[in-house]
């Protein structure tokens, strides 16, 4: 919708002189000199055929004569054409004037003068310095989330000015509608006739979300772009670390994302992983415009413990995506959770041990803490969710019997991630003789089978890492030992299995389930099914199955905390009940007591709300170290090249690209662009044509 | 002296100026002396055989009249002067149609020599004239005016006494009303039997196929024909500014009018009624004149003689 107004109104009386021109031509035609000529003979045959034209013309030549004289009064009275003719308002009333300005991160963009959010700055201080003494400004500043800076506003400028000034980059992305929408708050209450709403940003927010829809009356949102032109950036969007458990001395596959968010320029730089501050791999890295790529880095840690870890690549026009930390954690144990099954609590005092008793022997043969594994033993039918390891295996002997619902339980730890060793027991009624879990463990069907003399195992999968590292020998040795009682399956895909029984079914098989992984072996390792847990070759072949199964587990990288988010650590279970210790260390803001949440599962889980800082942050009980997190900046908005404002989002929002002369345009949005050279035009326009055809007429 | 004494009498070949004199017959005399005096000398003494006088020989005379018995008596050269004796019939045919009384001119009190006079008072003073000069030579004229029909005609006489009277009708001529030229000069060309001069002071604003057959029945009578066609300059170019209103001067009829606009047309279609007149007369060995209201008299005068001297 457009409106026109005038600064000079009662230029408009002048319209009057529209009479002038009409006078002019009535008095013309009767001032007509009359001429006796000789004969009309050849005049009158011309006439006839010319006078309707001339007519027509003179008609024509009144009209441009009367278009040019109002053109010319309404130049005179100073026209301007705005988009949102609501907004006729005087223009000395006192207005409540809320200046929202961008602190997000890109707002750090170095520029040739300075950041743009210096730009910013100087350009929030022009438009308090055009509020007149009576107006009432506040201030918003904003990235994810608002903060009103005042909180009834001020008719004191230079304290909103001081105010401005103190102002600082943060690490956040931006959230405009937000910001807009606590603008609107602050002005809704404002006893002033007018409202001014300024958005001081560089627009980069990534969703193209509805910016402003239908304001309120007298109420204008004005948007100043503060980019000139494109900027070359090169961000580091993602860290990937393994999820896996990492051990002493293993290799570890770091994965780094970054992109060229250049239209125009290859980047070519170096690219460093540091640990602990030392460096401890450098690639150099070429990237076309407009693409990404992930940089691997292999390193080994030698000594287990948590450690900080960034990488880093050479500094650009914006240095807050340049760097990017993780947390590197390097296990000395692998923490197994052996949930021993139903013939433990239906024998209660069995003549031979159950199966659980080998593996928990073969876990930890001298039943230190120190040990290789770190060995939790819990009923199936007391099993919750935090018996479960986050980075560690799951070792279930005899599941036959088992509540579904510890079964479901399972499901999700290994849909999650987490890694499962089952042992199937031979009991007729188990529970897993359902279809739901047979197929959940990579078969159709199983039958309870029992042979005097045993079965052994054979053709095992030399490729797969938990049979390859043994040599013929020991396979040799582990194929000797005998299986009375074992559970025939069928309908188990043959590229799954590891190793079969001698009569053709298989032995042990491994199974993915979402991001985890299962290793089924059809038997109980206890002496009233056979021999197994007596071989030599036991021992090997469960550190083995576990080994693998913690290293392999959780295919996905971890999920990086980014600012602007909620940090959320697990608690384990030993310091669920030492909440009121427990404290969050960050790099910039000192100590933060975190929020602390119970699932339903009965997981704690220690809370900081909205994060504003990249960094690490470590959660400690008095001084002891939990675990440890890092934050890092949400590179969604590390694109710098210009990105015009989508007219579909605006809604009633004016853009002013804010030029040399902000204060111009600011009164140009006020008062609307005036019109005057365009109406002179048209006036001499309107001149130049009556000048002509009256020549002729 | 001499000169100061000839541009004196050529200033009344200006229309103007031979206008505003008192009398048709000073009007007459002094163009027709001023057009002598112009010519320095007058090389029409001589068509006669009847002797009048003895002058001495200058530069440029023809030897053929130098009388060689004088010569033998003196030893100087003197030229035998003869007074003309003609028969030549004359008839002046002047158009006092209301069309003639057009004139572009601003009133007399502001006239120059160069603004002309109406189309009937230059008529007029060059029918006088050549009737004067006519006379002079003993040729006999007679003289017709009409508009729409005839309305005076006299008799052909060469007497002097006649040229008064021939004046005098001239002087009291005023416009009349609208042009029918044909049926006149058809009936002057049944009225006039002995073979003469016709010489014709019209604007000619009748049809031109209409005058050329008029015309063309003279011819046909076996007589020469002059034509002087007499138009104000305006009535070519039309050179008027604004709107104007004109109204016909014969049938009254008013038009309002944007000359600016036609002036181009106009002027085309006025050019080509003259260029189709001037043709006309020529294929019937008529001498046409076109003769705008600012010209001298002289011109008309030099054709006229031109055109008795081609007669003999």
């Amino acid at each position: 919708m457009f409106g026109l107004g005038f600064l000079n109104g009662l230029f408009l009386f002048a319209l009057g002189a529209i009479a002038l021109p009409v006078v002019i031509h009535i008095l013309n035609r009767r001032r007509l000199r009359k001429i006796r000529f000789s004969s009309l003979e050849f005049i009158d045959e011309l006439n006839k055929r010319r006078m309707s034209k001339i007519n027509l013309r003179r008609w024509i030549v009144l009209l441009l004569r009367t278009l040019a004289v109002v053109f010319l009064v309404l130049a005179f009275a100073r026209p301007t054409l705005r988009s949102n003719a609501s907004l006729l308002v005087p223009g000395g009333a006192p207005k409540n004037v809320v200046v929202c300005l961008d602190v997000s991160y890109s707002m750090g963009a170095e520029q040739e003068k300075g950041t743009v959010f210096t730009r910013a700055q100087n350009l929030a201080g022009q438009i308090v310095d055009e509020c007149g003494e009576n107006d009432v400004v506040n201030v918003v500043a904003f990235s994810t989330h608002p903060d009103v800076l005042f909180e009834t506003g001020t008719r004191n400028r230079q304290v909103v000015k001081a105010a401005i000034k103190g102002l600082e980059v943060t690490a956040e992305g931006t959230a405009i509608p937000a910001a807009i929408g606590t603008a609107l708050e602050l002005t809704g209450g404002a006893e002033a006739a007018t409202r001014e709403i300024y958005v001081i940003s560089d627009f980069r927010e990534p969703a193209d979300s509805v910016l402003a829809g239908d304001l309120p009356e007298n109420t204008r949102l004005i948007l100043l772009p503060v980019y000139r032109g494109a900027i070359d950036n090169v961000s580091v969007d993602r860290v990937f670390t393994p999820r896996k458990l990492v051990r002493p001395g293993e290799a570890v596959r770091v994965g780094v994302a970054v992109t060229n968010h250049s239209r125009e320029r290859s980047a070519d730089f170096p690219m460093e992983l540091s640990i602990g501050g030392k460096r401890k791999a450098e690639k150099l890295v070429n990237l076309s415009p407009s693409s990404s790529a992930t940089v691997t880095f292999v390193i080994t840690m030698a000594q287990w413990g948590t450690y900080r870890g960034r990488v880093a690549k050479d500094r650009d026009r914006l240095p807050i995506d340049d760097d990017r930390g993780f947390v590197l954690e390097v296990s000395q144990q692998i923490p197994v959770t052996l949930i021993r099954g139903k013939k433990w609590e239906q024998d209660g005092k069995p003549d031979t041990p159950a199966a659980y008793f080998y593996v928990e022997k073969a876990l930890n043969p001298r039943g230190s803490s120190e040990g290789e594994f770190s060995v939790d033993v819990v009923d199936q039918n007391a099993l919750a969710v935090a018996n479960l390891p986050d980075k560690g295996v799951a070792v279930w002997t005899d599941p036959e019997g088992a509540d579904p619902r510890r079964f479901e339980l399972v499901e999700r730890y290994v849909h999650g991630g987490g890694a499962l060793m089952v042992f199937l027991g031979d009991d007729p009624r188990a529970a897993w003789r359902e279809e739901r879990f047979r197929r959940y463990l990579g078969c159709e069907r199983m039958a309870a089978k029992e042979k005097t003399d045993g079965v052994k195992f054979v053709s095992f999968s030399s490729d797969h890492p938990v049979f390859g590292m043994f040599n013929e020998e020991e396979l040799e040795l582990l194929s000797q030992s005998r299986v009375t009682r074992y559970v025939g399956a069928t309908g188990v895909p043959t590229d799954s299995v590891l190793t079969y029984f001698d009569d053709g079914g298989p032995g042990v098989w491994e199974c993915r389930r979402g991001e985890g992984r299962i290793i089924v072996v059809a038997a109980s390792p206890d002496l009233a099914g056979g021999n197994l847990p007596l071989s030599p070759m036991f021992l090997p072949f469960i550190h083995a199955g576990v080994s693998y199964l913690a290293s392999a587990g959780g295919s996905d990288p971890r999920q990086e905390c980014l600012v602007g988010t909620d940090l959320v650590f697990d608690l384990p279970p030993k310091w669920s009940v030492q909440t009121g210790d427990l404290r969050v260390r960050t790099e910039t803001r000192g100590d933060i007591k975190p929020v602390f949440s119970e699932t339903k599962e009965g997981e704690i889980k220690a809370i900081v709300s909205r994060l504003g800082d990249v960094g690490f942050y470590t959660l400690l009980a008095d001084t002891t170290q939990i675990t440890e997190a890092c934050v890092n900046v949400d590179t969604r908005e590390s694109n710098l090249n210009p990105r015009p404002l989508d007219k579909t989002t605006l809604g009633d929002a004016r853009v002013v690209e804010a030029s040399g002369n902000l204060a111009r345009d600011i009164r140009r949005e006020r008062q609307g662009r005036e019109i005057y050279a365009v109406l002179f035009f048209l006036a001499v326009a309107a001149l130049a044509a009556e000048a002509f055809l009256g020549r002729r007429a | 002296m001499a000169r100061r004494q000839r541009q004196a009498f050529t200033r009344f070949l200006d229309p103007v100026v031979a206008s505003r004199l008192a009398n048709m017959e000073l009007k007459a005399r002094l163009i027709v002396e001023g057009y002598i005096a112009g010519m320095h000398r007058s090389p029409y003494h001589g068509f006669s055989v009847e002797f009048a006088e003895y002058r001495q020989y200058m530069q440029g005379d023809n030897t053929r009249h130098i009388d060689w018995k004088v010569y033998g008596k003196t030893d100087r050269f003197y030229m035998k002067v003869f007074e003309e004796e003609t028969n030549l019939r004359a008839t002046i045919i002047l158009d006092k149609s209301g069309s003639m009384g057009f004139t572009s001119a601003p009133p007399e009190a502001t006239q120059t020599p160069k603004t002309g006079v109406d189309k009937l008072t230059y008529g007029g003073l060059l029918g006088a004239s050549l009737a004067y000069l006519m006379i002079h030579q003993q040729d006999a004229v007679g003289l017709c005016l009409f508009d729409e029909k005839v309305r005076a005609l006299t008799p052909h006489r060469s007497a002097r006494k006649h040229l008064f009277y021939l004046l005098s009708t001239l002087e009291r001529i005023a416009p009349g009303e609208k042009t029918r030229i044909s049926p006149t000069l058809h009936y002057l060309a049944e009225r006039v039997k002995r073979r003469g001069l016709v010489v014709l002071i019209s604007d000619l604003m009748d049809r031109p196929e209409d005058v050329l057959m008029g015309l063309k029945h003279f011819r046909h009578r076996g007589h020469e024909v002059i034509v002087f066609h007499v138009l104000d300059p305006r009535e070519i170019d039309l050179d008027y500014r604004d709107e104007v209103e004109f109204q016909d001067m014969e049938t009254e009829k008013k038009i309002r009018v944007e000359p600016a606009f036609l002036k181009e047309q106009y002027s085309k279609n006025v050019r080509d009624w003259i260029r189709m007149l001037d043709r006309g007369c020529k294929s019937h060995q008529i001498d046409y004149n076109l003769l705008s209201t600012h010209t001298p008299f002289d011109q008309a005068l030099t054709a006229y003689l031109n055109k008795r001297v081609r007669m003999g």
